[in-house]
């Protein structure tokens, strides 16, 4: 294992990969900074240039810009009120008041800090239980596999904006549409209607990018905003604030440490979002401390605790992602995304054979986030006047991004029909509260849905799903989706006791 | 009952799951048809539980008691017509001149200059020949009226 974290290391900083984490570092400053492109529009449209890049120089690339986006995220959270990424938008609760009476920049450091930090410090975390999660996986045959992906859909889909039943709905539709083309098991076509084009299925990239690229620009027209921001920003102040907040991180060292852990425990949990992580460190934050009427009026500690949660939950979520090839946070579909144009298989193998590259991408948080915080904080000033970028010169250009992207995959334009026609129903989704990740994470699974559903009837028959832990992840499964209904029960069955 | 822009498309929904069940339960294979049939039979409940509720759920304003009719709001109609006359475009003209032309009509139409619209124009067709074809070697379509 040394061994391999030793070549994993070395391979981090070979040229092009190191290039790469640069360019991905950059480009996830740039776009957590626009509340209009979140980390997924970044990634679907970067998906399109990765095609024939090696997956270790590429996967690092898409981790770097999810990492670091949640750093620069918390800038439009604190200055204008107006959550860069989504994961961001706990921190507006106390950033944003701050920088109302003048501390901007105060939270502005306290924010980059925890949050360079947290990403850092779930890293080693992460290491820590690679030698405890390998049994684990190796003891997850195909029932259990197939128990996984339902748990994982589950997940999602109750965590998912909208109700749960349309979480469920999305996230299986997007098995259904992975059952276009060819079948592997028969070799025969399914779902073609005739087309040639679609014998190979619908393509993965023109997908993303018309569900969650084309579909947001639908959503940004339709709504006729000029400009993202429409308030004025608080005014920043100078770097001697930009520290102060920076040390008020250390002064508040032990409920970053607590934060950073909750959001890595969060991350690790497969299908259960950024989202989550922030606002459960955030609750932490204010339960545990001595003035507890302080939150929400803006105090420090409500920048710090989100901030150091919603960059923590990466190292755990990638780390779900890599050992069970189930995706940690629906970010992580676009990384699994990656792999299976690399051809590598996320799961056993990555904690055997390809434990390196393991390695190298669990690193690679830390170098972007290190890498990171040196450029952005410098920066601050002149990038947060990005939240400003009229949307008339941002529609066009990233239509032609979505466009050529889609093009360029197979060199069809069948392609940009299927991102059109996907930017349709994604806006559509978006608009009446279907979950757009469900859909993707089932898409990206359906064909391995489909292997592991084969394999488990041919070794153990139709009660394939009765081996002990399919069982226990089905249980829990269940769980998550009926404790709604239970919580209404008990809620109610105490009220009813409770009143005279 | 009320029925709200969401409902339609719930209805939808609903149809290609019925469709896909009935479709594959005709194919010979069974290997074929377990998928969707088990998928599409998860859906269809889902949906019709869905659809039940929301025709069923009291509106929140007097006004949503009628039809909504706002399913197709007019800029969603104009950003489809960019996007089809983009495609069209493309299609005619290939890339290289379909990216400048869109760029300047979309641009100039939302009320910039003409200086503007023509500078972006040009780094836009610049930029995406330099990144994909000088870049990546990938050659862009050069359009039916063109090859």
């Amino acid at each position: 294992m040394i061994e391999a974290f030793a070549q994993g290391a070395i391979k981090l900083f070979e040229p092009e990969v190191f290039g790469f984490l640069l360019l991905g570092t950059v480009l996830g400053l740039v776009i957590g900074v626009i509340p209009a492109i979140g980390p997924m529009m970044g990634m679907a449209l970067a998906l399109p240039f990765l095609f024939g890049v090696k997956a270790e120089v590429a996967i690092p690339f898409i981790i770097a810009i999810e990492a670091v986006s949640y750093t620069s995220g918390g800038t439009p959270s604190i200055l204008i009120g107006i959550p860069g990424t989504g994961p961001n938008a706990a921190t507006i609760i106390d950033g944003y008041p701050m920088a109302q009476r003048g501390e901007a920049s105060r939270a502005l450091g306290a924010g980059i800090t925890s949050s360079v930090f947290g990403g850092i410090i779930a890293v080693p975390m992460a290491l820590l239980m690679v030698p405890l999660v390998i049994p684990m996986v190796m003891a997850f045959k195909s029932p259990e596999m197939l128990a996984l992906i339902f748990m994982g859909l589950c997940f999602l889909a109750v965590l998912a904006r909208g109700s749960m039943t349309k979480g469920l709905i999305s996230g299986f539709a997007g098995l259904l549409i992975a059952c276009v083309g060819f079948q592997e098991l028969t070799g025969l076509p399914r779902f073609t209607f005739g087309l040639v084009p679609l014998y190979d299925g619908i393509n993965l990239v023109a997908l993303v990018l018309g569900l969650f690229a084309l579909a947001e620009l639908i959503d940004l027209y339709s709504g006729g905003q000029r400009t993202i921001a429409q308030v004025r920003p608080a005014e920043l102040g100078g770097w001697h604030d930009i520290l102060e907040g920076a040390r008020d991180v250390l002064r508040h060292f032990w409920l970053w440490l607590r934060c950073s852990v909750i959001g890595f425990i969060i991350g690790v949990i497969p299908g259960i979002g950024a989202e989550t992580a922030v606002f459960v460190a955030y609750g932490h934050a204010k339960q545990s401390s001595k003035h507890p009427e302080k939150y929400g009026t803006g105090c420090i500690e409500g920048v710090i605790a989100p901030e150091s949660a919603d960059n923590a939950k990466e190292a755990g979520s990638v780390l779900t992602t890599l050992a069970f090839g189930i995706p940690g946070s629906a970010a992580m579909v676009f990384v699994l995304a990656v792999f299976i144009m690399g051809g590598i298989q996320p799961g056993q193998a990555m904690l055997s054979e390809h434990l390196d590259l393991t390695f190298t991408i669990l690193l690679s948080i830390v170098v972007a986030n290190l890498i990171g915080g040196l450029i952005y904080t410098p920066l601050i000033r002149h990038v947060a006047k990005i939240t400003f970028v009229d949307t008339r010169y941002l529609i066009p250009i990233i239509m032609v991004l979505v466009f050529v992207g889609a093009y360029t995959i197979r060199g069809s334009l069948f392609n940009l029909g299927v991102a059109s026609f996907f930017g349709i129903i994604g806006y559509f989704m978006k608009r009446f509260g279907y979950s757009r990740p469900a859909l993707l994470l089932g898409f990206v699974l359906g064909s391995l849905f489909e292997q592991y559903l084969f394999h488990s009837i041919a070794m153990h028959g139709t009660l394939f799903f009765l081996t002990p832990i399919s069982l226990v992840l089905i249980i829990i499964s269940l769980g998550v989706l009926s404790s709604g209904t239970i919580r209404r029960f008990f809620g109610r069955w105490f009220q009813a006791r409770i009143k005279p | 009952m009320n029925i709200r822009a969401s409902s339609y498309f719930l209805m939808v929904i609903l149809a290609i799951a019925l469709v896909t069940i009935v479709q594959s339960a005709r194919s010979p294979s069974f290997a074929i048809k377990l998928v969707p049939i088990i998928v599409a039979g998860v859906i269809l409940p889902l949906a019709a539980l869905e659809l039940a509720r929301e025709m069923l759920r009291k509106p929140e304003k007097e006004e949503e008691q009628t039809i909504e009719v706002s399913i197709f709001p007019r800029r969603f109609v104009v950003i489809l017509a960019w996007i089809g006359g983009f495609f069209l475009s493309i299609y005619l003209l290939g890339f290289l001149l379909a990216i400048p032309l869109f760029m300047f009509t979309n641009v100039k139409a939302h009320g910039k200059g003409w200086l503007v619209a023509t500078c972006l124009a040009g780094l836009m067709a610049i930029a995406m020949y330099a990144i994909f074809e000088v870049g990546l070697q990938v050659v862009l379509y050069r359009g039916l009226l063109l090859q």
